[in-house]
């Protein structure tokens, strides 16, 4: 009874398994959200530059006179 | 994207801490496996991750079905949402299972029918994946996604009873019992409680991950709306 620990087999060092394998875990997800972060940066982008062409549009219409827009009234002559 | 609401903020702050106290009873509390060694608290992440990666697929499928029936544009950005996830959660299981079978079973991986199986519905939903980027209509492809979803999660129960309907060198998580089970291990009560606990822990993950991944997808839509609105224009 008392040889039997001597008997057993001794635990195996596995902690570099066990490291790599948290490693894993856990920067995965990290990745992932990182692609997330430049995802949504993407987008943010993209809203700010249609925000941006969508003012220039709403300006620039209302600078060009269109044909039913009235005429400006013509400047007196000093003659 | 608008900030957080407050209850989502809420959410990943319990999510955190959670995931904090997970780590805390994998490292601490649960007790070193003396057949395996330290590698064996890769299970602790391993089966959570895999578990959740059938309930992804399950939301997906159920999104799918509602899509179908009531043809909200919403529950197909959760279905696509879900099955990211999910194939995130696989990738995590497959790697972790990897790295826990070169010393348990002295190779990185074998033609086991949980692994292949497993692997087989990975690919079906990679293949979800490429489906929707090959459709530009976004209603045809809401349709198609629906349906492969559907169609595609019978492989997860296929998945979930290999390990019971065929023989495997794969532990046995529920129902180790089993006769054809070989790769049955004990559990000791501190073992059970911190797998319960990773258990509850990656299933707020999962949430989180979830509303998260939905209201970038929303972002994303509502660029693309404005885009055609303003190439229309």
């Amino acid at each position: 009874m008392l040889l039997l620990p001597l008997l057993q087999d001794a635990t195996p060092d596995t902690v570099r398994f066990m490291l790599l394998g948290y490693a894993f875990v856990i920067g995965l997800p990290l990745l992932y959200l990182l692609s997330w972060f430049v995802r949504r940066r993407s987008l943010e982008r993209d809203l700010e530059t249609i925000d941006a062409l969508t003012q220039e549009e709403k300006s620039r219409a209302r600078l060009t006179p269109t044909p039913d827009s009235p005429q400006p009234a013509d400047k007196p002559s000093r003659s | 994207m608008s900030k957080a609401s407050r209850p989502v903020q809420i959410l990943n702050l319990v999510t955190a801490v959670l995931m904090l106290a997970m780590l805390y009873l994998v490292f601490f509390y649960a007790p070193l496996e003396k057949t395996m060694g330290e590698v064996q608290r890769i299970f602790y992440v391993h089966v959570p991750s895999a578990w959740l990666s059938f309930v992804a697929f399950g939301v997906t499928a159920v999104c799918g079905g509602l899509y179908l029936w009531l043809k909200r544009p919403m529950l197909d950005i959760v279905a696509n949402a879900s099955v990211e996830i999910g194939l995130v959660f696989t990738v995590m299981t497959l790697a972790s299972g990897s790295i826990w079978a070169y010393p348990a079973w002295n190779t990185w991986w074998t033609w086991d029918p949980r692994l292949t199986t497993y692997t087989i519905m990975a690919l079906i939903y990679v293949a979800y994946v490429m489906l929707r980027q090959g459709l530009d209509d976004p209603q045809r492809r809401a349709r198609f996604a629906s349906v492969y979803g559907i169609i595609g999660f019978i492989s997860v129960p296929i998945t979930f009873m290999s390990i019971r309907w065929w023989r495997t060198i794969h532990p046995v998580v529920i129902g180790g019992s089993a006769e054809s089970a070989q790769g049955k291990f004990a559990m000791t009560d501190p073992m059970v409680v911190t797998l319960l606990f990773a258990n509850l822990a990656f299933i707020f993950l999962f949430v989180s991950l979830l509303i998260s991944r939905v209201r970038l997808a929303q972002l994303g839509e509502r660029v693309e709306q404005l885009k055609a609105r303003l190439l229309a224009a």
